[in-house]
């Protein structure tokens, strides 16, 4: 299972991606170009891309309210995924979703949801279908330790391994529920632990380390494709910013130590990725500077892309709907 | 005063072999039962004081909630962490507080990490881990009583424990890291998810024990020649490049659940202080079951056999001579 050096590229280059787009997005949110919540994922890039680096483009992905790192790892674009946090006709929902709603049926993501374990149930159903289907995808679910004590993510995890469905379930412990501790609210020491009661294998990863979460799930892959059914990772994480832009409104008091913060922002998915694939000489310092460079001018051209696109109409509200909501009385 | 440490691995057995093995799953809820019972063994030879290693779990709260008898019990005064070196760091502030001994629970990698802050301060590692070669699958209140026989000088270090070995690696001639059972040069490049599952990606490997009753990596060496754990020597095996005069295949139970045909280029045992250079890159070296180092250009890699391991309490043995008492 050892990795090569285009995926490794392709690794960071999606971490850049996710960081450059979510320091964009804090940028323009706070000069107020959009309005709406937003959930920076930054600090967190090694877990999604290095989960996703182990799945084909047929392959689906299922998202949280932390939206945007899940999309862009798995391939999405961030042209159509800026243009859907400006609310414009040319984001991935028409401008209709917003920033947890970024879905590219193409190449496997199914979108996110701003309620927590909501998306859980989505990805099992897609799994289902595989299952149904008799075909070779694979479905991922993230979510993160807050929606670890939701019930919707228990019923998934039962049912998934009930009928042995091909679903990676991935914990991205980021270890606060909004300002809430894990440790206070989690009745075991680590989330990947209630898999047994589950009757599926739990492991615990280093979710700063993108290799170690590749290897991870590219090993979950291998039993689902092969019919063993689903497995659960947890990847240890930290969010280096708030937990919303503008949680200060509602925020009561510090919930984390200066010095915990410091503590792991000195383990930077970044600077870990580069550090080891400069040290083994898969590429140059320049090199992973020209790609942090490359990934901050297309965001840049992505930003411009969605400030030019224009505003969905009033008339457009009731399109792309299963039902027509006016006919109801 | 008389002091039993305790350094219980929360995250012990946690890892990939889950996915890619059959490696077991210990609950939380059972390490702290078997606390109970090792708590219940110590306070039964009279033992002063246990001294625990603080976890943001709280995995000793309860066993500490329900000892009966006169005992002191106090935590380590540490941050609680989440990462092995938080082992290191709690066996080393056990050593200067003066513990008698320490008890372990985890796998053969909680053990390596104990091991470096311990000194000459016995340990009864209890196996709770996935790879368990170190530690033995010994029951909690056995395991205490020989910890507090110990502690309170019953029985002399001598006499109740085997002094084990390690297997030091050296990088510019600089000591870096060190295994209790086994290191593995494996041709993966990063340490990834730690665990090396793949005979395939095997290069040499270095044991200072090869029992052939144990799971892992050293049970390969068990089927060429066994060694104890303080045999005076170790055994180097080469499983890349071209076939020597020893050249064999084995078959041995490389993880839990996970037997595999191994091909041997060749082997032979190795003596203490005889230096055996590591030529490969890129390359890992995966100590006690998990890749911890990575090998870049450039460096001078060797490994080395040391005689002076941890002591170890040899609870069968313990228990032998506290019965003929």
């Amino acid at each position: 299972m050892d990795i090569d050096r285009d995926l490794l590229l392709l690794m960071l280059r999606r971490m850049w991606m996710i960081r450059n787009f979510e320091l964009k997005v804090m940028e323009v949110h706070s000069a107020g170009e959009f309005a709406g919540g937003a959930h920076p994922y930054i600090g967190e890039e090694a877990v999604a891309v290095g989960a996703c680096a182990a799945l084909e483009d047929t392959d689906y992905i299922a998202g949280n309210h932390r939206s945007h790192g899940h999309p862009i790892a798995k391939g999405g674009r961030v042209d159509k995924a800026m243009a859907e946090l400006y609310g414009r006709t040319d984001g991935y929902c028409k401008g209709k979703g917003g920033s947890m709603h970024l879905a590219d049926y193409s190449i496997g993501i199914l979108g996110e949801s701003g309620i927590l374990g909501s998306s859980v149930p989505v990805a099992v159903g897609a799994a289902l279908a595989a299952s149904i289907k008799g075909e070779k995808f694979v479905s991922l679910a993230f979510f993160g330790d807050g929606a670890s004590n939701q019930g919707a993510l228990h019923e998934s995890m039962n049912l998934a391994s009930v009928w042995s469905l091909p679903i990676i379930f991935i914990c991205e412990n980021n270890q606060y529920a909004v300002t809430t501790s894990y440790a206070e609210t989690v009745a075991v020491e680590h989330v990947s632990d209630r898999a047994s009661a589950y009757n599926m294998p739990g492991i615990l990863v280093d979710g700063q380390d993108a290799i170690a979460m590749y290897e991870a799930t590219a090993a979950a892959v291998s039993r689902a494709r092969a019919g063993d059914g689903p497995s659960l990772i947890e990847g240890l994480t930290y969010r280096f910013e708030e937990h919303s832009l503008g949680l200060g409104r509602v925020r009561r008091g510090e919930y984390r130590t200066q010095e915990e913060i410091d503590t792991w922002r000195k383990r930077d998915p970044l600077d870990i990725l580069e550090q080891n694939i400069i040290a083994q000489g898969v590429a140059t310092r320049e090199e992973c500077d020209d790609i942090n460079a490359e990934t901050a001018e297309e965001v840049e051209k992505a930003t411009e892309f969605a400030r030019n696109s224009p505003f969905p109409e009033p008339s457009d509200l009731f399109d792309d709907m299963w039902a027509d909501p006016i006919a109801f009385p | 005063m008389s002091t039993v440490g305790i350094i219980a691995n929360p995250a012990a057995g946690k890892d990939i072999r889950r996915l890619v093995a059959h490696g077991r799953v210990v609950s939380n809820q059972e390490k702290a039962n078997i606390l109970r019972r090792v708590f219940a063994g110590i306070v039964s030879t009279g033992t002063d004081q246990i001294l625990i290693m603080p976890d943001h779990s709280g995995l000793a709260r309860p066993a500490t909630a329900d000892v009966e008898g006169e005992i002191e019990i106090d935590f380590v005064d540490m941050p609680t962490a989440d990462h092995q070196g938080a082992s290191t760091n709690a066996a080393r502030a056990m050593v200067e507080q003066g513990v008698d001994c320490i008890v372990t629970l985890g796998g053969d990698g909680t053990n390596r990490v104990v091991a470096k802050g311990c000194l000459e301060v016995p340990l009864v590692p209890i196996s709770t881990g996935t790879n368990n070669v170190f530690p033995a699958n010994t029951e909690g209140t056995l395991a205490g009583i020989a910890a507090g026989s110990v502690a309170t000088q019953r029985l002399t270090r001598d006499d109740a424990c085997r002094r084990s070995k390690r297997i030091d690696i050296y990088i510019d001639n600089e000591l870096c890291d060190d295994a209790l059972v086994d290191a593995a040069v494996s041709t993966q490049m990063f340490v990834g998810a730690r665990a090396v599952w793949d005979t395939s990606t095997l290069h040499a490997m270095f044991l200072t024990r090869a029992e052939p009753a144990s799971i892992g990596l050293s049970s390969i060496g068990s089927r060429l020649e066994p060694i104890a754990i303080d045999d005076p020597f170790g055994l180097y095996i080469r499983m890349d490049g071209e076939p020597g005069s020893t050249a064999t295949t084995v078959r041995a139970p490389i993880a839990p659940g996970a037997v595999s045909d191994v091909d041997i280029m060749d082997w032979r045992r190795i003596m203490p202080g005889e230096q055996i250079s590591i030529d490969l890159h890129p390359g890992t070296i995966a100590l006690d079951g998990e890749r911890e180092v990575e090998l870049l250009p450039n460096q001078k890699v060797h490994a080395m056999l040391n005689l002076d391991g941890p002591w170890v309490v040899d609870v069968p043995h313990t228990m032998m001579l506290l019965a003929n008492r």
